[in-house]
């Protein structure tokens, strides 16, 4: 009965353990066998969970995406479901990044709004007019101020952009 | 049988005890910071070479640089394009994606090509952030701001980052399909960015393009 436990929780801590990763860069490329030159099985665009096979070999781990299995780069993978979120909401386009991002508006137009997540800052920077704030110790530049605000709010949306360069 | 059920609870503990990583709000913060540090140059900038007042100069430049963006930028990044009215062959890139042309650059260059090879080195120059990485974590913002604005104004740039930046040019118009051929005479280092040019296989014909020739006339 003993030896039965033991089996049990070994069992069990397999499960608990069982590796749910996830994709840090934007696109990770899975390969067939653990080197760059091998051939490339799947591209895993950034945010996707995979499984752990918990083969390691160098710097590549052996994991599941869906129905195909192969190796990826470790250190492209975290286990941090928390940074994994954030990096989303940093990314990626939903309703409560276009929330925060409107009650946020000063933080988004400090830092030039976030590209990656194009409706947000479509929205952003469509609907509202950024107007930015003069600092004191910056008053000489108030008309640079304005003509930089037409700078910001006079961009082409990205979408007409990408037809630029075909 | 209480042991096992300890431990299986202890072990789905230990697995969704996630603590958010602090690294992710020292970007938010360092992206907050080079926001602010690129507001204030662009503000410098513009003080000595105002906006060009031409509506359709401004979004042909804002079309071509955000679809280069699109391939070529950070992605965190909310790029932006204007050009300035001066007669100096000028380009600046401010911290946080602000990107210049003057109008007196946009003369002097023969084809889109070239303003391609401009712009793509420019947002290298925002993506390497080798004008302002050491002043990031200074204290005081002013001083960060001019100790930037010396070094955007003065174009001084070292061997090493020359070539990266050129390296980076090319490799963009490469990307955006345009003759990497036409980046040798706005070159910062002409022999080394011949000698990346000789090594690529993927050539492209210069683009004849009306767009530019219009754009030339407006200015």
């Amino acid at each position: 009965m003993k030896y039965f436990l033991i089996v049990f929780v070994l069992i069990a801590v397999n499960f608990c353990f069982a590796d749910d990763l996830f994709v840090k860069p934007r696109l990770l490329k899975m390969y067939d066998a653990p080197s760059r030159k091998s051939n490339i099985v799947a591209i895993i665009p950034r945010g996707e969970v995979l499984n752990s096979m918990r083969k390691i070999q160098g710097m590549y781990l052996f994991v599941r995406y869906k129905n195909s299995e192969g190796w990826v780069v470790k250190h492209s993978l975290t286990r941090d479901l928390v940074e994994q979120q954030k990096r989303t909401q940093i990314f990626n386009t939903n309703d409560d990044v276009s929330k925060k991002a409107q009650k946020n508006s000063s933080s988004i137009v400090d830092i030039g709004g976030v590209r990656g997540a194009t409706n947000l800052t479509l929205v952003t920077f469509g609907e509202r007019p950024v107007s930015l704030y003069v600092p004191k110790e910056e008053k000489d530049f108030q008309e640079q101020y304005k003509q930089l605000e037409k700078i910001i709010n006079n961009q082409v949306g990205m979408t007409e952009a990408k037809e630029f360069i075909p | 049988m209480r042991f096992l059920f300890i431990i299986l609870v202890f072990l789905a503990a230990c697995q969704s005890g996630n603590k958010p990583n602090p690294n992710v709000d020292k970007k938010f913060r360092s992206l907050k910071r080079e926001g602010e540090l690129g507001k204030r140059v662009s503000v410098r900038i513009l003080k000595k070479y105002p906006r060009y007042e031409n509506a359709q100069v401004q979004n042909y430049i804002s079309s071509l640089g955000r679809s280069a963006v699109v391939r070529l930028g950070r992605q965190e990044l909310y790029y932006y394009f204007a050009v300035l009215s001066s007669k100096e062959a000028k380009s600046f890139a401010a911290p946080g994606g602000f990107i210049f042309v003057t109008t007196g650059l946009i003369k002097k260059l023969k084809n889109e090509d070239q303003l391609i090879g401009v712009l793509s080195r420019e947002i290298a120059r925002v993506n390497y952030k080798f004008d302002y990485k050491s002043t990031l974590k200074e204290k005081d913002i002013n001083k960060a701001v001019d100790v930037i604005y010396t070094k955007l104004v003065s174009q001084k740039l070292s061997k090493k980052e020359t070539h990266t930046l050129d390296n980076e040019a090319i490799m963009g118009m490469v990307t955006l399909n345009y003759s990497p051929e036409e980046y040798k005479p706005i070159s910062l280092s002409p022999a080394y960015s011949s000698k990346v040019i000789s090594n690529i296989k993927k050539r492209s014909k210069t683009t004849d393009r009306e767009r530019f020739k219009q754009l030339q006339a407006r200015l």
